[in-house]
């Protein structure tokens, strides 16, 4: 009896003190970035690099990517519908530079206890104020984001 | 000294002679009381006392079968805010617990003690309200609050929750016929109904719902009156 009482006590003990559902993990997919996959505007079914690219929000002052890549993950606003973005490209020294406006509804999924919620960005559709820069057009392939792991956005240039 | 000390043991064996007479004389009673107990978790309130977004209720009863085997009830209500850094939200329901109570101890004549084994069935009635939540953004660059506090809170109502419980505990008879009694319980979880786009977190009865584990854990205090009913 008196064993039984101890097990029973030490299992309780492990249930009560045993909450890892209070720790959100790190590696938790949280609010999905967008993706953007930079395509030539020639060969539209293969990816060029864009030399020099520089993302960066509208209206603050640090840069988000500097570098030269052929694809991009950029965060969308949580708390607003729609985010502006300036991508810019520096090619023989000359600075192109483009505004791009993303917008979006979005709602809230459930994760967990410990994560909360995640943003999930639908009817996504792109607007630009400039003429033609640099970027021919925006292609929009899945209008709706909710992971990572597909491209949600082509641009040719 | 040593001298008195036998002198003394002496007189002991004698007074435990004259003691043992006095018992055949005596007609102790060998009858086992049988009635419905009903009581009150005292946790509860103490809960209330320390914690102040917790409000509880339970009452308690159980109704002798045979010599060692009662049903066993309770019958409650809470009510628990938790307000987390991902999650902020409120639980409020009532929950009953219908079951037996075995009792394993051998009592000697007259005392009525228990060591109780309890299995339950339990069901809780609750709605669950989300005050505000956390929006999970690795990213940072834009400066954002990630904390979103519901203007209008989303109450979702017609939730329950089903689970079995297992009960380890003792009751003693403190004076004739009022108990003291605490009982430790484990809970599984066999189903539930979630509200949309949120999780049950919390459960009447239950206490509190861990995501990817069915078990939880719980306790009460209890001091209980039995109404004897008759004797055998």
């Amino acid at each position: 009896m008196k064993k039984l009482v101890y097990l029973f006590a030490f299992v309780l003990a492990g249930l009560i003190s045993c909450e890892p559902d209070d720790i959100c993990l790190a590696e938790t997919p949280g609010t999905p970035s967008l993706i953007i996959v930079f395509y030539d505007n020639d060969q539209p079914e293969s990816k060029k690099e864009v030399p020099n690219l520089q993302v960066k929000g509208l209206g603050l002052e640090a840069e988000f990517y500097s570098g030269t890549t052929d694809s991009i993950a950029i965060p969308l606003k949580i708390n607003e519908n729609s985010t502006d973005f300036l991508l810019s490209k520096t090619e023989n020294d000359i600075l192109f530079e483009e505004s791009i406006t993303f917008k979006h509804d979005s709602y809230d999924r459930f994760l967990s206890r410990a994560c909360g919620y995640q943003k999930i960005f639908t009817n996504l559709r792109t607007e630009r104020t400039n003429s033609i820069v640099w970027i021919e057009s925006i292609e929009i392939v899945t209008d709706t984001i909710s992971d990572i792991n597909n491209t949600h956005v082509k641009i040719l240039h | 000294m040593l001298k008195y000390y036998i002198n003394f043991y002496f007189l002991l064996f004698c007074v435990s002679i004259w003691a043992q007479n006095e018992v055949k004389t005596d007609s102790l009673t060998t009858e086992i009381r049988y009635g419905i107990r009903l009581g009150i978790d005292m946790s509860k309130p103490l809960r209330m006392l320390l914690d102040p977004d917790y409000k509880g209720l339970e009452l308690v009863s159980d109704y002798r079968l045979t010599r060692n085997l009662y049903i066993a009830a309770e019958l409650g209500s809470e009510t628990k805010k938790i307000d987390q850094d991902a999650v902020n939200f409120e639980t409020s329901g009532t929950y009953l617990k219908l079951g037996v109570d075995y009792n394993v101890y051998d009592n000697w004549a007259g005392m009525d003690n228990l060591i109780v084994v309890g299995f339950r069935y339990g069901f809780s009635q609750h709605s669950q309200t989300l005050l505000g939540y956390n929006v999970l953004n690795n990213d940072h660059y834009w400066e954002e609050d990630d904390r979103l506090t519901i203007p209008s809170p989303n109450r979702f109502d017609g939730l329950n929750g089903h689970w079995i419980e297992l009960q380890l505990g003792f009751k003693a008879e403190l004076f004739r016929n009022f108990y003291m009694g605490v009982s430790l319980q484990m809970h599984r979880l066999l189903s539930d109904k979630d509200p949309e786009n949120f999780e049950n977190l919390f459960i009447p009865g239950f206490n509190k719902v861990l995501t990817d584990n069915p078990y939880g854990a719980g306790l009460n205090y209890t001091i209980s009156y039995q109404l004897p009913i008759y004797k055998k």
